[in-house]
């Protein structure tokens, strides 16, 4: 009886442990899994989330902390806005946006055709924001790491690679949204970005995509 | 010999009228044989010592002679944003029709454009680039880009810039980003916008590319609609489009010719008619122009035997020009249809007709001394087509114009004395005169080939906003540097730049050059090397103060110790050279391309390699002329020193023309007539013609251009011979249907080529001015002022003698 104990004890600790050291088991990406994340992106018109951004960079000696908002609205308008420790942030409507910082009046305009590296973050935020396993397959090798809540592993295939290792993708447990990104460097640095006070299919103002300013 | 001929011919008319159908026949399949040019260049001098055509090539290279632009205005109560949305939307709206179109610089921007910009920075440096970079290594400024970057690092950007951040701390790519602003030539343009937009910001401006041709009136009336139909469908109303590109003043010309055509021709052909119906009154008259236009064919073939190509231009006008020889055909027309006595009448014909030809054709030989082979073609068409019409009226013509109501007939023997003119004519005439020749003097001669083009009020307004808004860059001055090979092109562009660079700065030390130049971004090879130098000593000399404050103010902010050993690193290594390559692999080809010729291939005089420079015509001074002539394989061209040396070339050309071709005629008449009261009466129509064609133009303060000089060799011709036809007929030695003959001919002149002064396209106006001023004075001398003379020449001898 005590080394059942002992044993039950040992499965416990191990099914905490294990996963945390990263030995969890991947899978390839299953058609159910595709059918579940395509059944709940279906569903989402708008998504409203405040963020925490956690990045553990090399060149700092210091992990950066800062807060903001996300909004998207289908089929293409999305806002990321950083309110802590510096006011920053774009708008994306169609092919073109603005973006702003706090120290600068007004916002500027951009489009993404002629700024690479905003459409690159651009395709990043809508394919998190939709689910938009199509992309992502295109870009990234998925791989499943737990079924629920469902959470991938994407191992960039071409252009991302120089920079990037792997991104970890966590949706919450009706599969809708997503709750948790977290972004590995090729150098080791990594960002992690938690969604909360995640709002699904609420009124969004057209105002929020438009430019700097919340009406 | 012709009476003869004449005699023989009259029994065999059926031949000779066969004859005469093969020779029209062959005439019109010459003129469908013959390959035409459309070419501008014909009428561009070629002779030695004269570099229009050179310059004129060179012209047609320039970046922006073929686009269309599109300038959207914003009225004030449009916001920017609409403005820049309706420029995306109409962008969108017409990329279909064009091969590419542009809203923005031609820079495919690349995600590591700075790390590229930072890599040939080293290439390109100047003394004042680095005097900005020790600005940079200030202890504040250094702090407040590290606390940009740690900023930055927050943002999604910072995602993938982390590593160009650590190169590049102190932002030092954006010292070669400002050498691309030689790259745009819209001088007036908000330079830190990614579009096309004005310094105020109300102005955004499309430029589209199109292979369709200039000069083609369809396809590009055609792309001309489908724009405005997308301006129509797509541009709100507070917005205002304006359309500016080439094809719109062909449109223009090829609009107003229509409209022209249809006036002209409508008011010429009643004209005509009433001529025929009141004066001619037979069908056979028709003859009297068939005759003399069916020369035309055999004349281009002739054109075509002494030039490689023939200008389309030059049967346009040799056509026009045809009109003198229809005064031969009118002359046998009238004196043989009303005689009973055809040989007779032929026989005192033959003279002054052959010594109005004679004259016409060597007045049109001098143009073989001109400089624009265009003027030569002309010469040799002119000098075959009266050749062959004088011939046609003494040959053919007799035969052809039958006999009319024998109550009309006349013997050349009827001595029928010339009506006595009063002495108030000569008066009037004398004083008509004396105010043309105080006014000719003021005649100016206009060489700017845009006065002989129809520009509109709305082209012309559009032009001048283009200018204001973006600078002047459809009429900038055009340097270029010549080189067997890129690298040879590149220096001279080097030497170019600092030229010009030098000179603005002395015009203005506070501000930086401003020229559109390649050498900014490329220079020579040896450029490079001296740069790289200039780099290597300054981080010699600064690096260790940078280390230490990169360290301090990084490590205040919160880098660590190793976060820009990268940018360290970088600037001890051996740097490599930009090239052509390494700006087209970074996204520069298109912004390049416009500025950049590369006919090393060609075996043309224009063989090589040429970089382009623009600069503001304005500030191409006459001293920065003179330094840019001392630099080797430099060619500049600016379009208003252009349309001087054309108009400086072709005055000079034509005012000789005009010389020579009234001494040729006054040597003739001499030889002639060998009288100098004859010769001066003979030559009273022309040079009243001329005379009050100067003055009248003068007057009313017309200048005169290439076509009222082609169309005055009209006057020329035709004064010519209204004065030996009446002289003729003043001492009897003529016919009396020679006064009918010259009026006759003198109002199918004007019905034909004075209508056209209802024109309103300049090329045509001028023709018809001319020939309106110039045919009406010569006839009206002719008719009135030289049987006045005359006849008190005649009866002051008459009194001497008795």
């Amino acid at each position: 009886m005590v080394a059942l104990k002992w044993c039950l004890t040992l499965l416990l600790w191990l099914s905490i442990t294990l996963p945390a050291m990263g030995w969890t088991t991947e899978v390839a990406l299953s058609a159910e899994v595709t059918q579940r994340l395509a059944v709940a992106a279906q569903q989402v018109e708008t998504l409203h989330s405040d963020f925490v951004q956690e990045k553990y960079l090399s060149i700092f000696e210091e992990k950066l902390i800062s807060t903001g908002q996300f909004y998207y609205q289908k089929p293409d308008q999305l806002r990321w806005e950083l309110l802590e420790p510096v006011g920053s942030g774009f708008v994306i409507t169609g092919d073109s946006g603005q973006r702003w910082h706090e120290r600068i009046d007004g916002s500027e305009s951009f489009k993404l055709d002629q700024d690479p590296a905003m459409a690159l973050i651009a395709e990043q935020l809508f394919a998190w924001a939709k689910a938009d396993l199509a992309w992502i397959k295109q870009n990234y090798t998925i791989s499943v790491v737990s079924e629920q809540p469902i959470q991938l592993k994407l191992v960039p295939l071409e252009a991302a690679a120089q920079f990037l290792s792997h991104l970890m993708i966590t949706f919450n447990d009706s599969d809708r949204y997503v709750v948790a990104v977290e972004i590995h460097e090729s150098d080791g640095d990594s960002t992690r970005i938690n969604f909360n006070n995640s709002v699904v299919n609420s009124e969004i103002n057209d105002a929020i995509f438009s430019d700097r300013c919340l009406k | 010999m012709f009476v003869t001929l004449y005699e023989l011919l009259a029994k065999r008319s059926g031949l000779l009228l066969l004859s005469y159908a093969v020779f029209a026949v062959l005439s019109v399949s010459c003129i469908l044989f013959i390959q035409q040019s459309e070419n501008i260049e014909s009428l561009l001098p070629d002779t030695a010592g004269t570099e229009v055509r050179r310059d004129f090539n060179w012209l047609q290279k320039a970046p922006f002679a073929r686009k269309v632009l599109i300038d959207l205005h914003a009225q004030p109560e449009v916001t920017a944003e609409q403005l820049k949305e309706t420029a995306l939307t109409l962008h969108g709206a017409v990329t279909p029709f064009f091969t590419k179109v542009l809203s923005g610089p031609p820079l495919e921007v690349q995600h590591n454009l700075p790390a590229l910009l930072l890599q040939a920075l080293p290439n390109l440096v100047s003394e004042n680039d680095l005097m900005v970079i020790e600005q940079r290594l200030q202890q504040h400024s250094i702090r407040q880009q590290l606390t940009q970057l740690r900023e930055q690092l927050f943002t999604p950007q910072g995602w993938m810039t982390k590593q160009q951040l650590q190169r590049d701390p102190l932002a030092l790519w954006q010292i070669s980003a400002g050498h691309l602003r030689h790259l745009n030539p819209m001088a007036h343009s908000d330079q830190q916008q990614r579009d096309f937009v004005s310094r105020d910001g109300r102005h955004r401006l499309i430029v589209a590319d199109t292979d369709i041709a200039i000069g083609d009136v369809i396809a590009g009336g055609k792309l001309m609609d489908q724009v405005q139909q997308c301006v129509d469908l797509y541009v709100p109303a507070g917005i205002t489009a304006t359309v500016i590109s080439g094809h719109q003043y062909t449109i223009a010309n090829a609009r107003t010719i229509q409209r022209d055509l249809r006036v002209v021709l409508g008011v010429s052909t009643v004209a005509i008619l009433l001529i025929f119906i009141l004066a001619l009154r037979s069908w056979r008259a028709l003859f009297v122009f068939m005759l003399p236009a069916s020369v035309l064919g055999f004349s281009a073939a002739t054109v075509s035997l002494f030039f490689p190509t023939v200008s389309g231009i030059t049967i346009g006008f040799g056509a026009v020009l045809l009109g003198i020889t229809v005064d031969f055909t009118l002359h046998v027309y009238f004196s043989l249809r009303h005689s009973g006595q055809p040989q007779q009448q032929l026989r005192r014909l033959t003279p002054p007709l052959i010594g109005g030809a004679l004259t016409s054709f060597l007045a049109f030989s001098v143009l073989l001394a001109s400089s624009l082979p265009g003027q030569r073609q002309l010469a040799v068409f002119s000098m075959t087509a009266i050749m062959l019409a004088a011939l046609l009226a003494l040959i053919v013509m007799p035969h052809l114009c039958g006999r009319s109501d024998k109550r009309h007939h006349h013997s050349c023997d009827d001595s029928v004395p010339l009506p006595q003119r009063g002495k108030g004519v000569v008066v009037i005439w004398v004083l008509v005169m004396l105010l043309c020749a105080v006014a000719a003097p003021q005649l100016q001669f206009d060489g700017d080939m845009r006065s002989l083009s129809v520009s509109t009020p709305s082209l012309r307004a559009g032009e001048q906003q283009l200018r204001q808004v973006w600078g002047n860059m459809r009429s900038s001055a055009l340097l270029f540097a010549r080189g067997e090979t890129l690298d040879e092109a590149l220096v001279v562009n080097d030497e170019i730049y600092r030229v010009v660079a030098g000179q603005q700065s002395i015009a203005d030390p506070e501000k930086p050059p401003h020229l559109v130049s390649l050498a900014s971004i490329l220079p020579s090879p040896q450029q490079q090397q001296r740069s790289r130098e200039l780099w290597h000593k300054f981080w010699l000399k600064h690096q260790q103060r940078l280390v230490e404050r990169l360290q301090q103010q990084g490590g205040e902010i919160g880098f660590s110790s190793s976060a820009f050993k990268p940018f360290i690193s970088w600037l001890n290594q051996p740097t490599a050279g930009v090239d052509l390559n390494f700006w087209h692999q970074a996204g520069f080809t298109d912004a390049m391309s416009g500025l950049m010729i590369d006919d090393s291939s060609s075996t043309s005089a224009t063989s090589g390699v040429a970089l382009i420079s623009l600069i503001d015509e304005t500030e191409l001074t006459p001293q920065l002329q003179q330094q840019l002539a001392a630099v080797d394989n430099t060619i500049v061209i600016a379009q208003g020193i252009f349309r001087q040396q054309l108009s400086q070339a072709l005055a000079h050309d034509f005012i000789r023309f005009i010389i020579m071709a009234l001494v040729v005629v006054v040597a003739v008449l001499v030889v002639w007539y060998r009288r100098l009261s004859s010769v001066l009466l003979a030559l009273l129509p022309v040079g009243s013609g001329m005379l009050f064609m100067f003055g009248a133009m003068g007057w009313f303060g017309l200048s005169f251009n290439l076509f009222n000089v082609i169309a005055a060799i009209l006057i020329i011709g035709l004064g010519v011979d209204y004065g030996i036809f009446m002289l003729s007929r003043c001492d009897g030695s003529g016919c009396q249907q020679s006064e009918h003959a010259v009026l006759v001919s003198a109002l199918t002149t004007l019905a034909g080529f004075g209508s056209l002064v209802l024109a309103q396209h300049p090329a045509m106006h001028s023709i018809g001015v001319t020939v309106l001023f110039g045919i009406s004075a010569a006839v009206l001398t002719a008719l009135c002022v030289v049987p006045a003379i005359y006849q008190r020449l005649n009866r002051e001898q008459s009194g001497g003698e008795r």
